[in-house]
């Protein structure tokens, strides 16, 4: 795990030069803490952390809680922890100002920073240039190292057991939110820490995805899950989408429709692609077959996005980002939006780019299911 | 993360007490001459958002941008695609949607004179929002409004109180389901994650860890339509010296519990019991506002603070071993005059 950690420190560096930074403070507030465990390894609970990097010498990690301060020494990559106390965050001012201070300060999730850190941070450091190095961060986070797409796999195969267990759970009578309880109950009888889930069921009148309400499946619904269990802190995703009972004539086109779709967008996915000539291949089959107007922000958002991390991650996969899809950046192709054929449709598979392709990451099969 | 169900039953909260929320709000800007009241929230931290409005904020951040007089409104990142399903859950009737917070508040404002905007616990505010309001916003005062909703949160009603009640129950049955039999940790929490979630909460947090070779910990924080309780307690597998110390802890704790004291006097008692025990250990008192993020949004100084009768706190007496386990005792209570009502009372008292 040392290779690990000099790997990501090594690619972290390497962002820094080409940043001008000469120190990186990582902020983890409770719902972003991808930047903090990138560099400690460690799974925290608090909801405030930082890990600092300077351009040479060791790493620190500061944490709010003392549980959080265990389990990054329990990680071994960061000696260096001290606690992160309001308002004056002195123990981590201390330890920037012992090492060389930084002429210019690259703070990733810089945007989310609170008001009483950033302000210690300001008057503890004066003279120092602080810039935001969240751009920055979630560029040397979207290449994943060997160790990292072995969590993505193991995330991938827990993907394809929550959709089976979204399956077994749709039945007409049964409450939105009790499908949900299955599939949150599966994923962590199999280990997952977290999972991002959107859900939606009904006919034509679905616009998109929601968390889930207490309307009661009816035969003929087209019920729509896009989950995103969490392995050893790396996301895997899988969108899919089944019909209680048969599939009318709308469902079946749509679901020809979004396959057609996935697959043009994954017949591009190579290294040296970018994330708009992804989009387009996706976004072509619904202009070829009249629904192009159905690829625009009035009725979706991306047409895929990496992760890792983080569920959501970079490249946004869509028409104009020119995004260079790097090998072993790992993306989910989804090509999901809202018509007239089914409703909101959902359909997406996850892959490791590769060299001359990609390397799937599920085993759920790629059809319209029925139940 | 929040994907539980999300409803919004005026037969739980009446509409007339949502309304009487924001205007008791709107009184006090109106005494401070504040424009208009501006509530910063994430998918993390939003209860004040949920409290006025019953909004979720699922993902993402937003403002809930309240006027001196007349509705609120929402300034979010999140699409408007989610406009129906939003107004489904809330009485929010003005959503708006951006990538930039400042750029919504602006437009927000443009119709108003220069005035003073009351940034509802600026402290935790990402700076960058505050400094972009500043800059888009010429003319106006930003002004600190403190923890003014979390004040009004921590005096609940009587119908918060049947919902604190029933969120606790969820949280106590989680962790009795989660501590039966012999299971995996993993196992634990598909059990407890299940039973919480079946029974309608919102959100659910579920730690369930070693404490030493010799314990498990299950440890649920549970949503239930806007309200947070907490429950824990300490599965044996032998009889490790140090049970009969957490449990002695924590009754002390327990029995010193009643308007009037404070984490301080809590820890004296539960230090009594201890008698120097060289583990390290941790004592909290927690409102149920803070719950969501484990206290951890308290403004500096309000850890110190006394409870007072009426407030629903979770008290947490948390052991840290040298091997880097843990192990937690926890409960929900009802402060009254005459005493603490232990809301997870499901659950066996810790100290029997």
């Amino acid at each position: 795990m040392q290779d690990e950690r000099d790997w990501r420190i090594s690619r972290v560096r390497h962002g820094m030069t080409k940043a001008g930074i000469e120190g990186l403070l990582a902020f983890a507030p409770g719902w972003r803490r991808e930047n903090v465990r990138y560099l400690t390894g460690a799974s925290l609970r608090g909801s405030f952390a930082t890990a600092y990097l300077p351009m040479a010498g060791n790493p620190a990690a500061f944490a709010g809680t003392v549980q959080d301060e265990q389990a990054i020494r329990a990680h071994g990559w960061v000696a260096d922890v001290r606690p992160l106390v309001y308002p004056d965050c002195s123990e981590m001012l201390t330890r920037l100002r012992e090492s060389n201070v930084p002429g210019k300060l690259g703070i990733a999730h810089l945007e989310l920073m609170p008001r009483i850190m950033l302000a210690a941070i300001r008057k503890g450091l004066p003279g120092v240039e602080i810039i935001s190095a969240t751009r920055m961060m979630n560029q040397v986070r979207m290449v994943k190292s060997e160790w990292e797409l072995e969590q993505i796999r193991r995330a991938g195969v827990v993907c394809s057991a929550g959709w089976e267990a979204f399956v077994s759970a749709l039945k007409p009578g049964a409450m939105e939110f009790e499908i949900v309880a299955a599939v949150e109950a599966e994923l962590k009888r199999l280990g997952a820490q977290d999972n991002f889930m959107l859900f939606a069921s009904g006919g034509t009148e679905v616009m998109g995805m929601s968390p889930p309400g207490n309307r009661r499946l009816q035969l003929g619904d087209m019920v729509r899950t896009e989950l995103t269990p969490q392995l050893n802190g790396y996301f895997a995703q899988i969108c899919r989408s089944a019909v209680l009972g048969e599939p009318n004539e709308g469902q079946v086109r749509s679901f020809a429709l979004f396959k057609e779709a996935l697959e043009a967008g994954l017949a591009v996915v190579r290294a040296g692609v970018t994330a708009n000539e992804i989009a387009c291949a996706e976004n072509d089959v619904f202009r070829k077959y009249g629904y192009g107007e159905y690829c625009t922000s009035q009725y979706t958002r991306v047409r895929g996005h990496g992760h890792g991390l983080h569920p959501d991650e970079v490249p946004m996969i869509v028409e104009g980002d020119q995004t260079v899809l790097e090998e072993n950046s790992v993306i989910i192709i989804h090509p999901n939006t809202y018509t007239p054929l089914a409703g909101y449709h959902v359909l997406g598979d996850p892959v490791v780019v590769k060299k001359d392709g990609f390397e799937l990451l599920l085993t759920t099969e790629r059809k319209l299911f029925s139940v | 993360m929040k994907r539980g169900l999300v409803l919004f039953d005026p037969q739980e909260i009446s509409a007339s007490e949502l309304v009487e929320r924001t205007t008791r709000l709107q009184r006090s800007m109106q005494q401070q001459g504040v424009t208009a009241a501006f509530i910063y929230g994430d998918v993390y931290h939003s209860g004040d958002i949920t409290y006025l409005s019953n909004l979720c904020i699922y993902w993402n951040e937003g403002v809930l941008a309240v006027p001196a007089t007349g509705d609120p409104a929402l300034l979010s990142k999140l699409s408007s695609r989610v406009h129906p399903w939003m107004r489904s859950i809330s009485n929010l009737k003005d959503l708006r949607s951006g990538a930039n917070l400042g750029d919504l508040a602006s437009e927000y404002l443009k119709a108003s004179s220069p005035g003073i905007v009351g940034l509802v616990e600026m402290d935790w505010w990402p700076a960058y929002v505050v400094d972009d309001l500043q800059a888009k916003l010429p003319g106006w005062e930003l002004r600190d409004l403190g923890s003014i909703v979390q004040q009004e949160r921590r005096r609940p009603s009587e119908s918060e109180l049947k919902l604190l009640r029933k969120s606790a129950e969820i949280s106590a049955k989680a962790v009795e389901i989660g501590l039966a039999g012999t299971m995996t940790n993993p196992e634990r929490a598909g059990r407890a994650e299940l039973s919480a979630r079946m029974a309608g909460v919102e959100d659910v947090l579920v730690f369930c860890h070693p404490a030493t070779e010799h314990a498990d910990t299950v440890e649920v924080v549970a949503e239930y339509r806007g309200y947070w309780t907490l429950a824990s307690r300490v599965v044996f597998k032998g009889s490790p010296e140090w049970a009969p110390m957490l449990r002695q802890a924590y009754g002390a704790a327990e029995q010193r519990l009643r308007p009037g004291v404070d984490v301080a006097q809590l820890r004296m008692a539960a230090g009594a019991a201890l008698n120097g025990s060289a583990i390290p250990w941790r004592i909290d008192l927690i409102h149920h506002t803070d719950l969501e993020t484990g206290g951890d949004y308290r403004l500096p100084g309000e850890e110190a603070k006394a409870v007072h009768a009426g407030s629903v706190v979770g008290l947490r007496l948390e052991f840290a071993f040298a091997d880097g386990t843990h192990a937690v005792t926890a409960d929900t209570f009802e402060i009254r005059d005459d005493g603490a009502r232990r809301l997870t009372k499901a659950l066996p008292q810790v100290s029997s």
